[in-house]
C-alpha cells in the first residue's frame, strides 16, 4: 500500500482525473471531497463490502430453498396484498 | 455466455435454477453498467415475471445462468414512498427524474427466520427505454440492507 502524508486542505491525485481533497481533520475523523468522472462509483468501503455479502447471499438463496419459501408465501399471503 | 440464458423479451423460458423450476416470462433486458456488487464482471441480465408469483421477478445473469435474484417492484412497497434516487446516479443512467427510472428491490432469506428481507439501502435502478442500470447505494442510514419484507406485504 502506498502511505502519503497529507494535510488538511492538501490533495492526491489518482490517475489524471481523481482528485481526493482532505477538507478536514480532528482526532476522530476525517472529511475527504472526491472529484471523479461520472463513470467512476465511489462507495464508503464497508457498505460496498455490506452490498456484496447481501448479492452473495440472494443468489446462494435462489435454490429450491427459495422456492419452497415462494410456494409457502403464494399461499399465506394473497398477491394482491402486496400494494397495501 | 451460455447462449441458451438468452431470450427474447416476452419469451418464457423455464431456467434450471430459477426457484424451483418456477418459468419465468422475460421483459426487460439490463445492462448493469458496473456490473453488481459481489458479482463485478457480469453485467447482462434479463428481468422477468415469476409466472403465478406476480408481482415477484428474477434478475437473471445472462453471463452465468446459475447467478440469479428474486426482486420486487420498489413503488410496490410502503416504505418506498419519497425516497428519490439522487440525480448523479440518474445522469449516469441518462435519466432526468427519479420517476423515469425503474428500481427494483433484491430480496433474500433469512437464514434464521426464514422469512424475505429486502435490501432497500441498494435498489437496482435502471432506465427503461436504454436498459442501463445499476445498483444504487442510497446514502440514507435509515435505509437497511435486511429490511423484513414480510411486514411490508402483509
Amino acid at each position: 500500500m502506498l502511505i502519503l502524508t497529507r494535510k488538511s486542505g492538501e490533495s492526491i491525485r489518482i490517475g489524471n482525473n481523481i482528485v481526493i481533497s482532505i477538507l478536514e481533520s480532528s482526532s476522530r475523523y476525517l472529511k475527504i471531497g472526491i472529484d471523479a468522472p461520472k463513470s467512476v462509483a465511489v462507495y464508503r468501503n464497508e457498505i460496498y463490502e455490506k452490498i456484496q455479502e447481501q448479492n452473495r447471499a440472494a443468489t446462494a438463496s435462489t435454490t429450491a430453498q427459495l422456492g419452497n419459501a415462494l410456494q409457502g408465501f403464494k399461499k399465506s399471503k394473497p398477491q394482491d396484498k402486496i400494494e397495501e | 455466455m451460455n447462449t441458451e440464458a438468452q431470450v427474447a423479451p416476452n419469451e418464457s423460458v423455464t431456467s434450471s435454477n430459477s426457484f424451483g423450476g418456477i418459468p419465468m416470462t422475460t421483459f426487460k433486458n439490463i445492462e448493469l453498467i458496473n456490473g453488481l456488487p459481489g458479482f463485478e464482471d457480469l453485467h447482462a441480465f434479463v428481468l422477468g415475471d415469476l409466472e403465478g408469483y406476480e408481482p415477484f421477478c428474477a434478475l437473471q445473469s445472462l453471463d452465468e445462468p446459475d447467478i440469479s435474484m428474486l426482486v420486487i417492484e420498489a413503488k410496490l412497497l410502503p416504505i418506498w414512498k419519497n425516497i428519490e434516487i439522487p440525480p448523479r446516479e440518474l445522469q449516469i443512467l441518462e435519466v432526468d427524474k427519479s420517476e423515469d427510472s425503474e428500481q427494483f428491490i433484491i430480496l433474500r432469506i433469512n437464514h434464521n427466520t426464514q422469512e424475505f428481507t429486502g435490501n432497500i439501502k441498494a435498489p437496482i435502478v435502471f432506465n427503461p427505454k436504454s436498459g442501463a442500470g445499476n445498483q444504487v447505494i442510497l446514502d440514507n442510514a435509515n435505509l437497511s440492507v435486511e429490511h423484513p419484507m414480510n411486514n411490508q406485504i402483509s
